[in-house]
């Protein structure tokens, strides 16, 4: 039974195992049912010759070429036999040492490493070593180089006459440098690259090595390959394509390529498939890295100081990438070897955005990384929000009235103690002496009777309303209004005291109003009073009628005064007094023979003038006011035309008034009293002005005598 | 009125008023205690009597017994009245006083449109034209006045009137001073000069109504005097050993 070759080592195992002895790689896929011997067809039966797994139909084209190839070739020698010098001269025995390498490094190089650090030069292989098995992805280490004695270290340690001579002269026939039409795409792409030679030194056998050959299959091997198979060899013999551009690389920068790549890197050989923005090596920046951790004493100095120039010239990764895909489409792969690919490369061919313009983390667990998501996207780049002054925009103006303000209403919401006044101070002095003098000047002339002054003049106006009463006639009807509160009864009935008792003289008939709740029974007593005094036979509702209290202020007024009956339907006594005479034929208030209004307020005799005083019409309007009271009253009187036309005032007027009649009533009897209580008033604001005065004066005096001893 | 002729109730107002008026002297010491009780009781007797003057005097007569005794034209009438006097007691409930609103609406508008025209009609025009009037020269001839002394008479007069209008101006033009941030707000040099003069009238008007309101309480002094004095003399008598 012929052996069969795993696909992953290399190595011959026995036609009957079904995994390999060496690396444990299934040797026959697992296909559906499992077919066996006898189940399979002719063409797929193992043959003593060759080895053609089942499912032999399901392997990509680049796959069964290399089948196929191998067939044609001896077994054990037809490698090397096929491999160009320089490629075979990189695959070196790989039980040479790392000293053997440093032995074949060439003069040119050697020259180089002098500059270097002896440490440098003396670094130990066994770092290399371990740097490789590093760079060496998961996924070849599982498969196993097709012949462990062909690592790309081996090939960098090459024979001693191998390396340089190798690679910069190589044979004119075979070099694929120097032949370049008869170089194939594929392998000028690895030859650009320094680590193009090494990375071949790490294909294995069932790597699309002969498709890396196929400018050099012999005719008879094209003989017995398919026609489409075929056409791809007769494309790839033409010559390179015409896009793609083989950049100018030194010798010299090729050979340390490759020296670097066999001392420490083992590319994948998908590498070049890589797209450019991920690939390790391929930009500058992770070649320095690279290096950069070689220099920390893993790699001599000279090596790390050739690589970034390597790393410059091995900007062109993209021109591989046609390459890659014509070794092995990743959809045509069997599905046993699909299983064994690297996850990684499958990554990576999926095509990577730019993320050159992305931003880079410089915190957290993802620091370092390119264009990663923002941890708050929506937060985090928030546009800050403007900061409002929470101070008002005030004047100090307007500022220092605030705290004035402010110290007002605290100094309102504080609870003031008191201040207890002494019993007996200047003031309450001052107020009980002149309340003593006051009430004795008025008392001296009540009790004695003595001094008896003289009565006071009529005026136009008390002798108007005087006129005014004398020409009534007896039972007329006659409106008096008693608007005066209790409190100034004393002054009012001593001022109209003499003005009822001549309308009681005269016999009108009165009909008492009052705008004032307590107006009538005011009227009532002073009535009764001048009735009693003038020796009258008044009485209600003969001679007079008390219409009570008229309410609603002016409007009250001016209801009564156009229409008296309907706004004071009864009288006091509850009966109506417009129904007998003489108040039967008064239907407004002009009716009225005369109106006579008694009040201490001059609002209230101005009310009387605003709203009764136009319904009047050319009635007279006299009034009996309050001393308080005249300068608001007078301008009426004043007019002209007079809007009132007679007017008592005070205890003046109502004294005049009874002396114009020849009786003395109350105005003559306090008139006494009255005039010294004046009197003494009169002095009193005398010398309580000039003892004032002359306080200020000699206080003024001790304040400039003060300045000036100052 | 003597007092020999006097009832024994009215005797006893005399002697009550008597009393209450020396309660109400006793302020001369300070305040006191007696003085606020006769205050107390003349501000509650006045308020009890205007509560009885309303009802007897307004309520009774003019509302509840045209209602009852009335004919049906004046029942009708009397209905509005007494709805809006419903409506205005709900203000006692602060839950109700919003029903009293339209009530206080209708008072406030009838009595303001009164008042106006009445100030208007009564008071403005008149007391204009007796202003224009002061210098009708005619009059004054028919009624026999020195026309020097009347056209005297009406420039004070006129001076009072428009010197007293012009303090009463308040329009100022802001002004800020050079040098300085300080707003002046002065009048004018004139309104300032005629300001000042019409600030005198005001003062002579002031000390009339001080005047006026000092005679005012002086009569009201010699009366309760007159009323002391009086029953002193009545009830000294009774007192006297004959």
């Amino acid at each position: 039974m012929a052996d069969v070759r795993c696909p992953m080592c290399g190595k011959l195992n026995p036609a009957d195992l079904d995994v390999c002895q060496f690396c444990q790689a299934r040797l026959k896929p697992v296909m559906g049912g499992s077919p066996t011997e006898s189940e399979l067809p002719a063409s797929s039966q193992p043959s003593s010759s060759k080895v053609e797994p089942a499912g032999d139909a399901a392997l990509p084209d680049w796959l069964q070429s290399l089948r196929q190839r191998q067939e044609s070739l001896p077994e054990a020698a037809e490698p090397q036999e096929d491999v160009p010098d320089w490629l075979s001269n990189l695959r070196a025995p790989a039980e040479e040492t790392p000293s053997a390498a440093e032995d074949a490094v060439p003069d040119w190089l050697s020259g180089v490493s002098l500059d270097t650090p002896p440490q440098a030069e003396a670094a130990p292989a066994e770092p290399e070593q371990v740097f490789f098995s590093g760079e060496e992805p998961d996924w070849l280490s599982k498969i196993g180089p097709s012949q462990p004695d062909e690592t790309p270290e081996t090939l960098a340690q090459d024979s001693p006459e191998g390396g340089e001579s190798n690679l910069t002269e190589p044979p004119p026939e075979e070099s694929p440098i120097q032949n370049e039409e008869e170089t194939p795409e594929w392998l000028k792409g690895l030859a650009e690259q320094p680590g193009g030679a090494a990375d071949q030194s790490g294909l294995t056998e069932w790597e699309p090595e002969g498709q890396l050959e196929a400018p050099g299959v012999s005719a008879e091997t094209q003989d017995e390959l398919p026609d489409w198979m075929a056409g791809i060899l007769a494309r790839q013999a033409t010559g390179p394509e015409p896009e793609r551009s083989r950049p100018e690389i030194p010798l010299a920068a090729l050979g340390a390529a490759a020296l670097t790549q066999s001392a420490g890197e083992s590319p994948s050989p998908f590498q070049e498939s890589q797209p450019k923005g991920v690939e390790p090596f391929s930009s500058k920046e992770g070649l320095l890295a690279e290096l950069g951790a070689l220099d920390t004493g893993e790699l001599p100095a000279w090596l790390a100081g050739i690589a970034p120039l390597e790393a410059e010239k091995q900007e062109p990764a993209p021109q591989a990438a046609p390459v890659e895909s014509g070794l092995a489409p990743s959809d045509e792969l069997p599905s046993w070897l699909e299983a064994m690919r690297p996850v990684e490369s499958a990554a990576v061919l999926a095509a990577m955005p730019d993320l050159s313009h992305e931003t880079i983390e410089s915190a957290g667990p993802l620091s370092g990384l390119r264009g990663v998501l923002p941890a708050e996207p929506g937060v985090a780049q928030g546009q800050k929000p403007h900061v409002h002054s929470i101070k008002l925009q005030i004047s100090e103006t307007n500022q220092a009235n605030a705290v004035l303000i402010e110290q007002m209403i605290k100094t309102e919401g504080q609870a003031r103690p008191l201040l207890r006044h002494s019993v007996i101070t200047t003031q309450r002095i001052l107020r009980i002496g002149i309340a003593v003098v006051l009430i004795l000047a008025v008392l001296w002339p009540l009790v004695t009777g003595s001094p008896q002054a003289s009565l006071p003049g009529f005026t136009p106006e008390t002798y108007a309303a005087n006129q005014l009463i004398e020409g009534l006639r007896t039972g007329a009807p006659v409106l008096l209004a008693f608007d005066y509160q209790p409190g100034l009864s004393g002054e009012m009935d001593a001022a109209a005291a003499g003005v009822i008792d001549h309308l009681m003289v005269k016999g009108a008939y009165l009909a008492v109003v009052s705008t004032a709740t307590t107006g009538s029974a005011q009227a009532e007593r002073l009535l009764a009073m001048v009735n009693q005094a003038g020796q009258h036979n008044y009485a209600s509702p003969g001679q007079y009628t008390d219409l009570g209290f008229i309410p609603g202020g002016p409007t009250g007024l001016l209801s009564f005064a156009q229409s008296p009956s309907q706004a004071m339907p009864l009288a006091l006594d509850g009966k109506s007094p417009w129904q007998g005479n003489p108040l039967q034929d008064v239907t407004a208030v002009k009716d009225f023979a005369l109106t006579i209004v008694i009040t201490d307020n001059p609002d209230d005799a101005r009310a009387w003038v605003e709203q009764v005083g136009p319904a009047l019409e050319n009635q007279p309007l006299t009034m009996v006011i309050s001393a308080q009271a005249e300068p608001m009253v007078r301008p009426y009187v004043e007019s002209n035309p007079p809007q009132i036309s007679g007017l008592v005032t005070g205890l003046s007027g109502g004294a005049s008034y009874e002396d114009l009649n020849g009786r003395e009533e109350l105005g003559q009897t306090y008139w006494n009293a009255f005039s010294l209580g004046l009197i003494a008033a009169v002095l009193l604001i005398l010398v309580c002005g000039l003892v004032t005065a002359g306080s200020a004066v000699w206080a003024r005096t001790k304040e400039t005598e003060g300045e000036k001893k100052a | 009125m003597s007092l020999a002729n006097m009832g024994l109730v009215d005797l006893i107002g005399v002697l009550l008023g008597f009393v209450f008026t020396l309660f109400i002297f006793s302020y001369i010491l300070g305040d006191n205690p007696l003085f606020r009780l006769a205050l107390y009781i003349f501000i509650g007797v006045a308020a009890g009597y205007a509560a009885v003057m309303a009802w007897y005097n307004v309520i009774w007569p003019q509302l509840l017994l045209p209602l009852v005794t009335g004919s049906m034209n004046e029942r009708l009438l009397l209905l509005f009245p007494l709805l809006l006097s419903g409506l205005l007691l709900m203000r006692i409930s602060p839950r109700l006083a919003g029903w009293g609103t339209p009530v206080i609406a209708y008072l406030l508008g009838v009595g303001v449109a009164t008042a106006i025209g009445g100030a208007v009609l009564g008071t403005l025009f008149p007391q204009v034209l007796a202003s224009i009037n002061l210098f009708d020269l005619n009059a004054a001839n028919q009624n026999g006045n020195n026309l020097l002394l009347y056209v005297m008479d009406a420039s004070v007069i006129l001076v009072a009137t428009i010197t007293t209008l012009i303090f009463f101006h308040f329009g100022v033009k802001s002004r800020t001073d050079q040098g300085s941030q300080a707003t002046s707000a002065n009048r004018g040099v004139v309104i300032e000069s005629l300001a000042w003069v019409g600030q005198i009238f005001i003062s002579i008007t002031f000390g009339a109504l001080f005047a006026g309101v000092y005679t005012a309480a002086l009569t009201a002094l010699v009366e309760r005097m007159y009323s002391g004095v009086k029953l002193v003399q009545f009830l000294l008598p009774l007192f006297t050993p004959k």
